[in-house]
């Protein structure tokens, strides 16, 4: 199924990675990766033109023989949510790729210097995102062909109210803001439905085999490992965006003149200038300063955030130190190096920073456990036997034939 | 009917969270109004970072004028047309929505309309095309025996 789809989709992103990489070294776009004085430009245009040529040529010329003979009957379905998830994601593409290019035909046009940066690809991905997170929570619940309003109903509701609830509580709670508020929504939709997802399967394989709660959960992973794989990568997506939305919509920063003994406050968090330290060497100079941390009357040890100036170059650089917690991180700046006495420091603390980490942590596991063979396609004597047919039916299954009697 | 009532009182329930959590804000004041300015700025001599973000001097002072002139009573649309008649509309990283400019908000949002447009076509034309139709006895039949394998054949395979 889809496979049109899909080839197209696989050579798009490699011409267009070859093209980002024409964009930057050429020098078309200002960027610090360019190469100066190089015929790499014209090489990769080359290139570039030669893949997406013979890639739609190909593609044009053997379609028939690509499409499979397979039908989608109604939008509302698994199916129907994938092409909305390809048409997505195709749309971020081509947000990225207008916006990079822009500045570009905007000359070409009319001769106009222009700039296109961070606020039009927040405002152009923030509604793309949200509806990828909606479209993540949604499709697990959606049967393969056509789903039933029944069977909507059933599986959704739980999630839907897990979000209204979540929203509420965090708005009473004094959480501000459209993205973040939306954001928290569609992330309890979403893990709803994953959690509703293993309860159901669970308590499905526990009436059936009557084995302990662990047993049965790894059972259960291991019996449908593509499934409960990819949905504990939905739940790292679920982290990750939350990660993503918080930290930057309450990130908070300040810049302090300390002296000696000074200290500054930032949301609790009490930074003082303890001492500082010079390095000289023949390449480089680097000055530091030992900045203390403390939050309410905890001491969170100290951190030297420093700045460099290299021999030949009149630019300083900063190396940030970063005092990370699982709540917050605060990040240090040198800005000024303590001149007179007094140094210039940045201060800035960025919530739940961490679990961008984290999330991404349990998308690898979430795939590890997808990609692990089976347990049931392990003979005993522990080679991989071809699969068998699956022996029992899916849990959404069970719980269908559970709630509707047949016939 | 009761499962009508229950989706609209989740959409109630959302619907209050979301005016409760974007009412009028308390606290973001002139440094607010002072951050979203600097964070739309291009930072002059630097390499593709904001006002905001950028600690170069030049940053520094256009900051600090942005906050002299919001102090003076200045709006941040006036601020901006100051920033553009000084070095261009090149400064903005927010391009406009008039003219040619207007093309590089539309094209994506048009092309994502009628992408959506095109795939409810295609579902409506499938659906047309190919009708379901009952299963036929041989194909139940079919289906019964594999089923029946599967129940039998738990773990018989080679």
């Amino acid at each position: 199924m889809l496979r049109v789809w899909n080839l197209s989709l696989v050579t798009a992103t490699f011409a267009l990675t070859i093209f980002g990489t024409f964009l930057t070294r050429s020098g078309a776009v200002n960027s610090v990766h360019a190469f100066s004085q190089s015929a790499i430009g014209p090489l990769l245009l080359g290139f570039f033109t030669a893949i997406v040529l013979v890639s739609v040529g190909l593609i044009g010329w053997r379609a028939d023989r690509l499409r499979t003979p397979g039908r989608i009957d109604s939008p509302i379905s698994r199916e129907g949510a994938f092409l909305a998830n390809n048409l997505l994601f195709a749309a971020f593409a081509l947000v990225v790729l207008l916006g990079t290019v822009f500045p570009l035909l905007a000359e070409a046009y009319d001769g106009r210097q222009l700039s296109v940066g961070e606020p039009y690809f927040d405002s152009m991905a923030r509604p793309i995102g949200f509806a990828l997170l909606f479209l993540m929570a949604v499709a697990p619940a959606l049967p393969w062909r056509a789903a039933g309003g029944d069977v909507l109903h059933r599986r959704l509701v739980v999630p839907a109210w897990a979000a209204a609830l979540a929203m509420l509580a965090a708005a009473v709670a004094g959480l501000r803001g459209l993205a973040p508020l939306v954001t928290l929504g569609l992330a309890a939709f979403a893990a709803g439905g994953i959690m509703r997802s293993f309860a159901v399967g669970l308590a499905a394989r526990r009436r059936g085999t009557g084995e302990p709660w662990a047993r049965a959960l790894v059972g259960m992973v291991a019996g449908n490992s593509r499934l409960y794989g990819g949905l504990i990568v939905h739940l790292g997506v679920v982290l990750f965006a939350l990660a993503f939305t918080f930290s930057s919509s309450f990130a908070t920063e300040r810049e302090a003149v300390l002296r000696r003994g000074e200290s500054a406050s930032l949301r609790g968090y009490t930074v003082t200038y303890v001492d500082d330290a010079s390095t000289r060497s023949a390449r480089k100079t680097s000055v530091s300063v030992a900045l203390e941390i403390r939050k309410g009357g905890r001491d969170l040890g100290t951190y030297e955030p420093a700045v460099s100036t290299f021999a030949g170059s009149r630019q300083a650089i900063g190396t940030p130190s970063v005092r990370t917690g699982l709540r917050e991180d605060v990040y240090l700046t040198l800005i000024a190096a303590p001149d007179n006495g007094r140094a210039v420091v940045g201060i800035r603390v960025n919530p739940l920073v961490v679990w961008l980490w984290v999330g991404a942590g349990v998308m690898v596991a979430g795939t590890a456990v997808a990609a692990w063979p089976g347990a049931r396609r392990l003979t005993r004597r522990g080679r991989l036997a071809p699969a068998p047919p699956v022996a029992e039916p899916a849990p959404e299954r069970v719980e269908d034939a559970a709630v509707e009697p047949v016939g | 009917m009761r499962r009508l009532l229950t989706w609209a009182a989740i959409a109630a329930v959302i619907a209050v969270a979301l005016a409760l959590g974007t009412g009028p804000q308390s606290g973001a004041g002139t440094d607010g109004t002072a951050d979203s300015i600097a964070a739309g700025l291009r930072c002059p001599v630097c390499q593709g970072l904001s006002v905001k973000d950028s600690d170069s001097p030049t940053a520094r002072d256009i900051r600090a004028d942005i906050q002299r002139r919001l102090a003076d009573g200045d709006t941040p649309g006036e601020i901006r047309q100051a920033y553009v008649e000084r070095y261009g509309e090149w400064i903005l990283l927010r391009p406009g929505t008039s003219g040619f400019e207007a093309l590089v908000w539309a094209i994506p949002a048009g092309a994502t309309a009628a992408g959506a447009v095109l795939l409810a076509a295609a579902f409506w034309r499938w659906r047309r095309r190919h009708r379901s139709r009952p299963p036929t006895e041989e194909e139940r039949r079919l289906v019964a025996a594999a089923t029946a394998t599967v129940r039998a054949g738990n773990g018989a395979a080679p």
